[in-house]
């Protein structure tokens, strides 16, 4: 032991990057990270509800286990000891997956290879975590297992759909955790908890084993506190898998090497439109300051012209529409009560695109993306927006179930970040600063396709120069108080 | 909203279209056709001017998966 060992609030209050570290110099150990974990999910899981069930006996004797091997000198993978729980929807072999839902689906019978690579790696998986019903709803509300709450305040939405993994990761109840994106699932939950979200590039994970709900739009990704953390899980994750055809045979680059790299004159689009307004004051003013945290290191602020991103967002909601409604037809035959009321009235829009317009959504897809990297990434290395136009909502004042008012409520919460999933690229949330009402503002960062490591590298380089990512919700806090300003210099 | 002329901001889909789909699919509508139809109808008119223009011969390269990268050899 080269220190003293860290107490258990210290411990769960670790990035997942310095919680490898502490093992790896045997500061630490599997099972005291578990149980630093367990406490902190036991304190925080009364206000979030953001785990669905706990396993805590297996978890531990499998941190034991990991112990023991690392001790009789035996290999060791990336992420030994480090415990994680994901999105229940992520399928191990006999054991229920929930997806969010009311009624009952059927045991699996195959284990994600995403788990399959994160056991590998010697993660240590202690839990399921609440989600959206079937992954189809921004807010992180489920009228079956309880709204999960935003561990900075408890009347304030999560977002969703990767509800319960904001929430668990920002109150320090695990390391990382994976989380699905369809439209804005794993960047809208990560800027209203103040966490680190990468929606990845299509194919760039395997979704096989996991819950399906729009064929072509469906990625899966990390949610952790900093974009190290994100690097981390993603050098496991990420790749092809002979399970899943869609994933691409492109070679995983090494995240962890590449954020060292400098990131002093890099071109950072400001969009002149569409992404543009109204904002709320209080986003515009934090997004002004991130831009002055980009120019500090040396970035270069280009104003860039988008696309018409009115037609890529509504090609975008036709192929979700379809895609789910197609899923969801067998369960809406048989089980006419099966869905909660406002993904009902979500997934019955799908039933009404015509085939034709579904198919020529699929075929404009290259042409939008074209144009997208033509206009944009010719001029800029990465395009930087908010996350949402608001501050986050309260959980009351976004209970909605279908009519116009679910319909603005869409138009809002996923209008920047839908039709990214339309073209495929990766984006990457962050925190970048915090409301008067003391919540979470995040900012989005889009590149080209396969460009994670580029956006990593940059959030990795912002993270050292500000200290929104250290920020800790206070029904989490066990340590020092949160930090009053962003910037640590 | 059975006309597509009593509402010109949403001509391309009309509530008896959305109904007759849910018919079809034997599943009961869970809300109002005629809100899907205007729902609906916006973004298919929305997307409309673009995919009148895509090309009659050749689809796009990556089709439903753009983004994709062959293995280099």
């Amino acid at each position: 032991m080269t220190a003293a060992a860290p107490a258990a609030p210290a411990l769960a209050h670790l990035t997942l990057t310095e919680a490898s570290e502490a093992i790896a110099q045997g500061r630490t150990s599997a099972e005291q990270l578990l149980t630093a974990a367990l406490a902190q999910a036991e304190q925080t899981n009364p206000t979030t509800r953001a785990f669905l069930r706990i396993d805590a006996e297996a978890a531990l004797s499998r941190a034991r286990a990991l112990d023991h091997a690392r001790a009789a000198g035996q290999p060791v993978g990336p992420l030994h000891g480090i415990p994680l729980a994901h999105k229940d929807m992520f399928y191990r072999a006999g054991v229920p997956s929930s997806c969010g839902a009311r009624i009952p689906l059927p045991i699996p019978t195959v284990t994600a290879t995403v788990l399959s690579r994160l056991d590998a790696a010697g993660a240590v998986s202690f839990g399921v975590l609440n989600m959206a019903e079937f992954a189809y709803g921004p807010t992180g509300h489920n009228w079956t297992h309880g709204h999960c709450r935003n561990p900075w305040q408890p009347d304030y939405i999560t977002g969703g759909s990767s509800s319960g993994s904001a929430a668990a990761v920002a109150a320090r109840a695990c390391y990382a955790a994976l989380g699905s994106d369809t439209g804005a699932s794993i960047r809208v939950p990560a800027a209203c908890c103040g966490i680190t979200g990468l929606k990845t590039t299509a194919g760039r994970v395997s979704r096989a084993g996991v819950m399906g709900l729009s064929s072509t739009l469906d990625t899966v990704g990390p949610l952790a506190r900093t974009a190290e953390d994100c690097a981390r899980v993603m050098q496991v994750i990420a790749g092809p898998d002979p399970a899943d055809p869609t994933t691409d045979p492109a070679p995983v680059p090494d995240y962890l090497h590449q954020l060292r790299a400098p990131v002093a004159g890099l071109r950072i689009g400001l969009p002149m439109e569409y992404f543009d307004g109204p904002l709320d004051p209080e986003v515009a003013r934090a997004m002004a300051d991130s831009h002055q945290a980009l120019r500090d290191l040396g970035c270069e602020l280009v104003p860039v012209r988008c696309p018409d991103m009115d037609t890529i967002d509504a090609a975008s909601a036709l192929v979700m529409a379809s895609e789910a409604a197609a899923r969801h037809a067998n369960l809406m035959q048989s089980c006419p009560d099966g869905h909660a009321r406002q993904v009902a009235a979500r997934l019955a829009r799908g039933l009404a695109v015509p085939a034709v317009s579904y198919i020529q959504a699929l075929r404009y897809r290259a042409v939008a993306l074209a144009a997208f990297l033509r206009d944009v990434f010719d001029h800029v290395d990465v395009l930087h927006t908010p996350v949402l136009p608001i501050l986050t909502p309260r959980i009351d004042d976004t209970d909605v179930h279908e009519g116009e008012a679910l319909d603005a409520l869409l138009s809002t919460l996923t209008r920047y970040s839908r039709p990214f999933n339309y073209l495929g690229l990766p984006a990457l949330s962050l925190p970048a600063g915090r409301s008067t009402a003391g919540l979470p503002i995040g900012m989005q960062w889009v590149g080209r396709p396969h460009d994670e490591p580029l956006l990593l590298r940059l959030g990795h380089a912002y993270q050292a120069a500000t200290a929104w990512h250290r920020h800790v919700p206070p029904g989490a806090s066990a340590s020092p108080s949160s930090p009053v300003h962003g910037r640590t210099a | 909203m059975d006309s597509p002329d009593a509402r010109p901001d949403t001509p391309r889909l009309t509530a008896a279209q959305v109904a007759a789909a849910f018919d079809t699919l034997g599943i009961a509508p869970a809300v109002d056709p005629a809100h899907i139809a205007i729902v609906v109808g916006s973004q298919l008119r929305a997307a409309e001017p673009a995919f009148s223009r895509l090309p009659f011969d050749a689809e796009p390269a990556g089709f439903a998966w753009p983004c994709r990268q062959e293995a280099s050899s």
